[in-house]
């Protein structure tokens, strides 16, 4: 399925390890949570980045307890999207993202719609698999959907409570 | 709604519209028709399940929604008849007298 | 009223834009209609029995003129010639096409109104007090905060695929005309002990298949964290409410799972790393929105509604309208009107586009340009000076709009019923017809005083049958239609849960169980005791031998 970070349809450099096949020395792999928990040691030890599989039934508080509070070991966080109404990592993204700091890629994989881009990259997701002839258009046309937002959330965009006050500063100021 | 349907009951398909919403059914020519009385009655899981890929294919055509199969009422005389109040009511409109868009008269004259 | 800016302008254009798009690859066959669905549910638009229906946002029950005026000439274009005001301060739309929907959402955005969010399981409109800024027991304007709540919850990135809808009401008087404890979120305002304005936080209430009272989940939230507050609930229900089954779904099957103590500890510790973010509202914010509620230049007059009834000068029809659908405004000299669309025979909450231009017209004459819409599906001009009270009663009554029953039993909440609805059981209009007829003798209602009848055509109870005075529920028995009666609900600041009364009964039968509810009453009641007082006294027994009796 292809894969957009950024926007940008890309190849997958990661390697999806099913729990039973040995880990490689290198290359960026992608593990479950529990291989995580069980395997720490051993995987903190490769200079290769780590990415894991966080299913959306699962707290926040547990990876981040699972990567002893440093979530800036990981490079990749893969939240799941069941069904497309199923909006429970939209959430955990933006506690990823607000509460925990979390800086390195959140993907999306699942049942993906193209309507649905525009609210996870405002959740922070910057990456998703998406089953579309023509993702980075797709993506294009969804981020850019409203030119203003109502509410602060986990991207850089200024709400328009925000503007207006500033608006209002200004005018303050000239008057 | 789904209620279990006897094996050689009378039956119907039935469907929305995609683009307007209306009551259709389907007529034993493959079409649809918005008349009940026209629609194609069946008696036997064989023949229902031989019309299913053609209202399939309507749905994945984006002809119709909603596809659905109903008991009906089956007089071979004059063709199948609604059974229970919904599908009276999806046949034949709401029960009630619609409200009617008239102009309204100026006020009387103060006393 | 609220006035659009450039910013609130440009979101609503860009949604009619989106959902151009979509209903184009829907059309074309882009999209199926399992994705389809989630998204035309967004924008208000349902597939009901005999075609699609719409459900206009009419935020907090505040419309302009000119609104109305668009509303009137959407029915008359793209309907047939009438729409439906909601117990949720909406109106619906019957016959929609597909096709026509985004014309209808553009024609909607130019006068500064859409449908956004009027469904779908996301944070629906926002509802409110329909005599909200007019009303003489008020604390503070709740628009203003119903109006930031609006803001903050549309196209919100987090909750826009929530387990189930989700509901907010608040009110800003001690009377509470919102109905908050039945909402997922009520608020209602306080004065903390210096004088500062904040809110009670309810959480979760509901009708529906598992009715529930609200439960408060903080007693005085300061208005500067109302957001934050509101979004750490949100993200704990996002989080673990129910997701396998839709029947269990709403927040407050998971308050109740978790009881209210655990659901507050865990909203609190959400809370604490977002209360002083980014979602803090600071006065100014507040203050920018108060100005754009700033109350109208009313004029220096005197009186009030209660001299006008008492003057013997006054025409008797004239008086009891008034009696009956004029409140006391917070101003003296004026008085708030309320329309009833409940007139004998008619169907509740029905207005035809010739009557909503009328109303539009009186509104400009008489009510500064503003309408209301109350959650019992009535209207409501909320600055009308006393003197011009005579006139406009005379226009009303010409279009049908004068039946002077506010509030008393012929005032029935329905829902549409199984005429139009492919959730329903059973018909709720004609039943609401039925009854309104049987107590359309006005002197008798006056005299019978303040009663509600809520018909809901099935368990989703859009007609809040569980907090009518008198509930009536639609059930469907192998294909027969019944009707299941509850006692002794309500929705105000007492709210509570009727209680289920005898056998589900054809409508013929449900209409003589109600008559002879109310002649029990009248025979059992103190001098001057409600209904629902009586009720409360003495329990559903003294009813139940009515019963009996007519058995
Ligand atoms: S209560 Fe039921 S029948 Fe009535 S409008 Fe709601 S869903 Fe439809």
């Amino acid at each position: 399925m292809p894969l957009l970070e950024n926007g940008h349809h890309v190849a997958d450099r990661w390697t999806a390890l099913p729990d039973a096949e040995p880990v490689p020395d290198d290359g960026p792999v992608l593990v479950s949570l529990d291989r995580l928990k069980a395997e720490a040691d051993t995987l903190w030890t490769r200079s290769a980045p780590i990415g894991v599989r966080l299913p959306n039934d699962v707290p926040v508080s547990a990876l981040v307890a699972a990567v002893g509070g440093a979530l800036d070991r990981l490079s990749l966080i893969v939240l799941s999207f069941p069904a497309f109404k199923d909006g429970r990592a939209y959430t955990q993204a933006r506690q990823l993202r607000d509460t925990h700091g979390y800086q390195g890629s959140l993907r999306a994989t699942g049942d993906v719609l193209r309507d649905q881009l525009y609210f996870m990259a405002r959740c922070g997701i910057d990456a998703v698999e998406i089953d579309s002839t023509d993702p980075e258009g797709d993506w294009q046309a969804s981020v850019t959907t409203f030119g203003a937002v109502y509410q602060p959330a986990s991207d850089d965009r200024t709400p328009i409570s925000v503007q207006r006050l500033a608006a209002l500063g200004r005018k303050g100021v000239a008057a | 709604m789904a209620r279990k349907l006897r094996a050689d009951a009378p039956r119907i398909i039935t469907a929305n519209r995609l683009i307007d919403g209306v009551v259709v059914y389907r007529a034993a020519d493959g079409s649809w028709t918005t008349r009940l009385n026209k629609a194609r009655v069946v008696t036997n899981a064989p023949d229902l399940d031989a019309m299913m890929p053609g209202c399939m294919a309507d749905v994945e055509a984006c002809q119709v929604v909603s596809l659905d199969v109903v008991e009906v009422l089956h007089d071979p005389k004059a063709g199948p008849r609604p059974l229970g109040q919904r599908e009276t009511i999806r046949a034949a409109g709401p029960t009630i007298v619609l409200p009617v868009d008239r102009p309204i008269p100026a006020a009387r004259p103060s006393a | 009223m609220y006035q659009y800016d450039a910013h609130d302008q440009a979101l609503v254009d860009q949604r009619v834009s989106e959902f151009r798009d979509q209903v184009s690859r829907r059309l074309s066959g882009a999209l199926t209609e399992d994705q389809f669905k989630p998204l035309r549910l967004m924008n208000g638009l349902y597939l009901q029995l005999h075609a699609y229906m719409l459900r206009v946002a009419i935020p907090y029950g505040t419309l302009s003129s000119h609104q109305m005026r668009v509303l009137a000439h959407i029915a008359r274009r793209y309907d047939r010639g009438y729409g439906h005001f909601t117990t949720r301060q909406n109106i619906q739309y019957n016959w929609i096409k597909l096709a026509d929907a985004p014309d209808i959402l553009a024609d909607l955005a130019a006068e500064q109104m859409h449908a956004i969010q009027t469904s779908g399981n996301c944070i629906r409109n926002v509802t409110s007090d329909p005599w909200a800024g007019v009303a003489a027991d008020e604390i503070e304007d709740p628009r203003i905060a119903a109006e930031i709540l609006r803001q903050w919850s549309t196209f919100h990135p987090e909750f826009s695929f929530l387990p189930r809808k989700f509901k907010i009401a608040i009110t800003g008087a001690p009377t509470d005309r919102a109905a908050v404890k039945v909402h997922d979120i009520g608020l209602r305002m306080h004065r903390d002990e210096r004088g500062a304005v904040g809110y009670e936080v309810i959480v979760g209430g509901g009708l529906g298949r598992t009715p529930i009272i609200g439960k408060t989940l903080r007693p005085f939230l300061p208005k500067e964290h109302l957001l934050s507050y509101l979004e750490a609930i949100m993200r704990v229900y996002n989080t673990h409410g129910r997701r396998d089954n839709m029947y269990k779904a709403r927040i407050k099957i998971l308050v109740e799972a978790l009881g209210i103590d655990e659901f507050r500890r865990q909203v609190e510790a959400e809370w604490e790393p977002l209360r002083d973010g980014a979602l803090r509202l600071p006065p100014e914010t507040y203050a920018a929105i108060t100005e754009r509620f700033a109350p109208p230049l009313y004029e220096q007059r005197t009186g009030s509604v209660a001299t006008l009834v008492r003057d013997p000068e006054t025409d008797p029809a004239l008086a009891r309208w008034v009696q009956a659908n004029v409140a006391p405004h917070k101003v003296p000299g004026y008085g708030i009107v309320n329309i009833s669309l409940k007139g004998t025979g008619q169907i509740p909450g029905d207005a035809t586009a010739s009557q909503m231009e009328l109303v539009a017209k009186m509104a400009d004459l008489y009510s500064l340009g503003e309408i209301r819409v109350t959650h019992e599906q009535n209207l409501v001009l909320p600055h009308v000076r006393l003197s011009d009270l005579p006139a406009l009663w005379r226009t009303l009554d010409a279009g049908d709009l004068a039946t002077p029953n506010v509030g008393l039993i012929s005032d029935i909440i329905a829902c549409p019923g199984l005429d139009y609805c492919s959730l329903a059981n059973a018909r709720s209009i004609p039943l609401a017809q039925a009854l309104s007829e049987r107590f359309s003798d006005m002197t008798r209602a006056q005299a019978i005083g303040p009663l509600h009848i809520n018909i809901s055509g099935c368990i989703n109870a859009c007609a809040h049958h569980h907090v009518g005075h008198i509930g009536v529920l639609g059930v469907d028995r192998k294909g027969e239609e019944l009707y299941q009666i509850t006692l002794g609900g309500r929705s105000d600041e007492a709210a509570a849960l009727g209680r289920i009364v005898g056998p589900a009964v054809p409508a013929h039968q449900a209409i003589e169980m109600i008559a002879g509810f109310v002649d029990t009453y009248l025979a059992i009641r103190h001098p001057g005791e409600l209904f629902i007082d009586t009720v409360e006294r003495l329990g559903t027994a003294p009813f139940k031998e009515t019963l009996h009796a007519a058995a």
